[in-house]
């Protein structure tokens, strides 16, 4: 579903992506891992269209998207890893233009009203997001990227400031979209949720994979001490 | 000292004088025959001078101010310097030549009055003016009074008086100027700390509460306006900004009852301001926001021109409003070169204006939230760079469009607008060009969404 080779992305001297190959099966998930600056989130905006890769390919859910963007983009759902969101706009104002933008047809608001609910964002879904805290801005921005059910979830960092009850609501959504076929690409520094929520673990390092391996691997004080030495 | 019936009819009699005496003046001034009406106008303004110089000079020599009792008399009692600075000021009319002046000043009101109006008016703006000057007065004398109870008080005053009496009037008067701007930085420095202060509670209101849930668009370029109109209307320091440049220009034009050549001056600098608001900058209206756009699906031109769309209405709508306001004053219909000439500097100010901003929002973003009531959508200097930029373009369209206006061929000027409105279409469709690059656009996305 995710078919990523020799990804890189340049700004000028400074090599952001350096060669990436990632391969996400469909119904699978992986945790991007690594330290601050390592390249995770560049990766995943470049999987997202947001970035153009300087060199390499990238294939969503099969369709190239430095050929076909928009084809990709619709296939894929996104959540960045800051901000996200429009400032003077609702959550349903939101998911008003996402729909729009995908020219989906009547049936997603029953969709997204239950994502809203299990995120606790019911009650707020009139108001604007800029008076949102951190927590409540990642819950929305993971059901922005989620509602319309996409064949490629990327998310970048959603668990950064979120209470527990909207970490279950996230990880369930992993879990339910992967059990219809969606792969699933989740940066975060929280080993344990990468853990909990995926099933492989990549670990990025300035830029280029330096490891690859079951995400379990990663679990408890071993798994820490071992993910401090592939860093090291 | 007033229990005596005498003395309390005395004081009465004191207290009636100036009105009276007012009274007496202004109708006086109204019946007077007003053959020299015009001279009299242009040399009134003088007038006013005196009266300031007194009620300026007189408490400062005196020492502060007028004295009701003597400062041992009152050493028992528990009298505020407020009270003292009240008593002083309600005895300022036993000055005799304070009172003739501000008769004089009552019956040249009178005098130069347009006939048939209410004379109230004028002479109450003319009794506020020798109230203001009477306190500012009194404070002044006051202030120097507390300055000269200091060694370096009585030599700074000793100085000054030494430069006027050199011939440095305007030595004196550019020290006083300086004088009064530092009393008003200090001011304006407390008044901006005690507004800091404040809770704010119109601005978190606005942005906690619940929005009207509006209905779903027919079609994704309608969904993209509708946010992106919201966008402009929700912020404190759009609304604000629209409102003064839709409502204000219009009733300068009104009141100042512009002529149709003068008024084709207003269209491009009306459209050069809705620019700056947010038309410099106009993606950073997603905000962080912008980076989940640019992963959803679509053509990313529709982004573009729906942007530019907004800055257009806005432009479009103060525009409007500015043109009909100030023809509202107008004693005829404009000629047909008028009219050519005022919609032709439109078009072409809105195209101009236009490319200009879609050129600066692809090629120099900015990070701008633009969520409190003083925001500007790029930094101080940035959009002192635009302004100069704008001003400029804008000014020279409106001479040359209010210079067409005079002209008895209205062909001239939707001649000159069809070339200058094409060059900025070109540029517009340039900037199209450039937004069209994902790497330009991720670099857009990136700047904007930082922070």
């Amino acid at each position: 579903m995710v078919d990523v080779r020799g990804l890189t992305v340049a700004f000028g001297p400074v090599v952001a992506v350096d060669r990436v190959d990632l391969t996400v099966p469909a119904g699978a998930s992986v945790a991007l891992v690594g330290r601050n600056g390592a390249g995770k989130s560049t990766t995943l905006r470049a999987l997202a269209g947001v970035l153009p890769p300087t060199a390499g390919s990238v294939q969503i859910a099969g369709v190239d998207a430095v050929r076909d963007p928009s084809g990709a983009k619709t296939r894929l759902g996104y959540c960045p890893d800051v901000g996200g969101l429009i400032a003077r706009a609702t959550p349903w104002e939101h998911l008003h233009l996402a729909a729009a933008l995908r020219t989906m047809g009547k049936g997603w608001e029953e969709r997204a009203g239950d994502l809203l609910q299990r995120f606790e964002l019911d009650g707020v879904a009139d108001r604007l997001t800029s008076s949102f805290s951190h927590g409540m801005g990642r819950r929305l921005s993971v059901v922005l990227a989620a509602f319309h059910s996409p064949a490629v979830l990327l998310l970048d960092e959603p668990f950064d400031g979120v209470d527990p009850l909207g970490v279950d609501a996230t990880l369930t959504v992993i879990r339910e979209l992967r059990l219809t076929g969606s792969a699933v690409v989740v940066s975060t520094h929280l080993l344990d949720l990468a853990v909990r929520a995926c099933d492989e673990a990549v670990v990025l390092e300035r830029g280029a994979v330096v490891a690859a391996a079951p995400a379990a691997g990663l679990a408890g004080p071993e798994g820490a001490a071992h993910y401090r030495s592939l860093l090291s | 000292m007033v229990r005596s019936p005498r003395a309390r009819l005395g004081f009465l009699a004191l207290a009636a004088t100036t009105p009276l005496l007012s009274l007496v003046a202004a109708v006086a001034g109204r019946l007077a025959p007003d053959g020299s009406r015009d001279e009299v106008v242009l040399l009134a303004p003088t007038a006013l001078i005196p009266v300031a110089v007194l009620a300026v000079l007189a408490p400062m020599l005196a020492g502060g101010g007028n004295e009701l009792f003597p400062d041992d008399h009152l050493t028992a009692y528990p009298v505020s310097s407020r009270t003292v600075y009240t008593a002083s000021l309600m005895l300022t009319p036993l000055n005799l030549a304070w009172v003739t002046q501000v008769v004089g000043l009552v019956g040249l009101a009178a005098f130069i009055a347009e006939r048939g109006r209410l004379l109230v008016l004028p002479v109450l703006t003319v009794l506020a003016y020798v109230v203001l000057v009477t306190v500012a007065g009194q404070a002044a004398g006051w202030w120097l009074t507390g300055i000269r109870q200091h060694r370096a008080g009585r030599v700074v005053t000793w100085a000054l008086a030494s430069a006027l009496g050199l011939g440095g009037v305007l030595v004196v008067t550019t020290g006083v100027l300086l004088g009064l701007s530092a009393l008003a930085y200090v001011l304006g420095a407390r008044a901006c700390d005690w507004a800091l202060r404040q809770p704010g509670d119109a601005t978190l209101q606005s942005q906690t509460g619940a929005v009207r849930r509006g209905r779903r668009r027919s079609s994704p370029r309608a969904q993209i306006l509708a946010t992106d109109r919201s966008s402009v209307w929700r912020s404190p320091s759009l609304r604000r900004g629209l409102l003064v440049l839709g409502i204000l220009p219009g009733l300068v034009a009104a009141a100042a009852g512009l002529d149709w050549t003068s008024l084709a001056l207003l269209p491009a600098l009306v459209a050069a301001g809705a620019g700056l608001l947010f038309g410099v900058n106009v993606f950073c209206l997603d905000g962080s926001g912008s980076v989940w756009l640019a992963s959803n699906p679509g053509d990313p031109a529709r982004a573009f021109w729906c942007k530019a769309q907004v800055v257009a209405e806005g432009s479009l709508v103060a525009m409007g409003i500015t043109l009909a306001a100030g023809s509202l004053r107008a004693d005829r219909a404009p000629t047909a070169a008028e009219a050519v000439a005022i919609l032709s500097c439109a078009a072409t100010a809105l195209l101009l204006v236009l490319a200009t901003c879609m050129d600066l929002s692809v090629t120099r973003p900015h990070r701008a939230d633009l969520r409190g009531p003083r925001n500007t959508p790029a930094p101080p200097g940035a959009m002192a760079a635009y302004s100069v930029r704008l001003a400029v373009s804008a000014t020279l369209t409106g001479m040359l469009f209010s210079a067409l206006s005079g002209l008895s061929d209205w062909l001239w000027a939707a001649a000159l607008a069809l070339p200058l409105g094409l060059l900025s279409l070109r540029r517009l469709l340039s900037s199209a060009r450039k937004w069209s690059d994902p790497a330009v656009r991720s670099r857009v996305v990136a700047t904007v969404a930082s922070g």
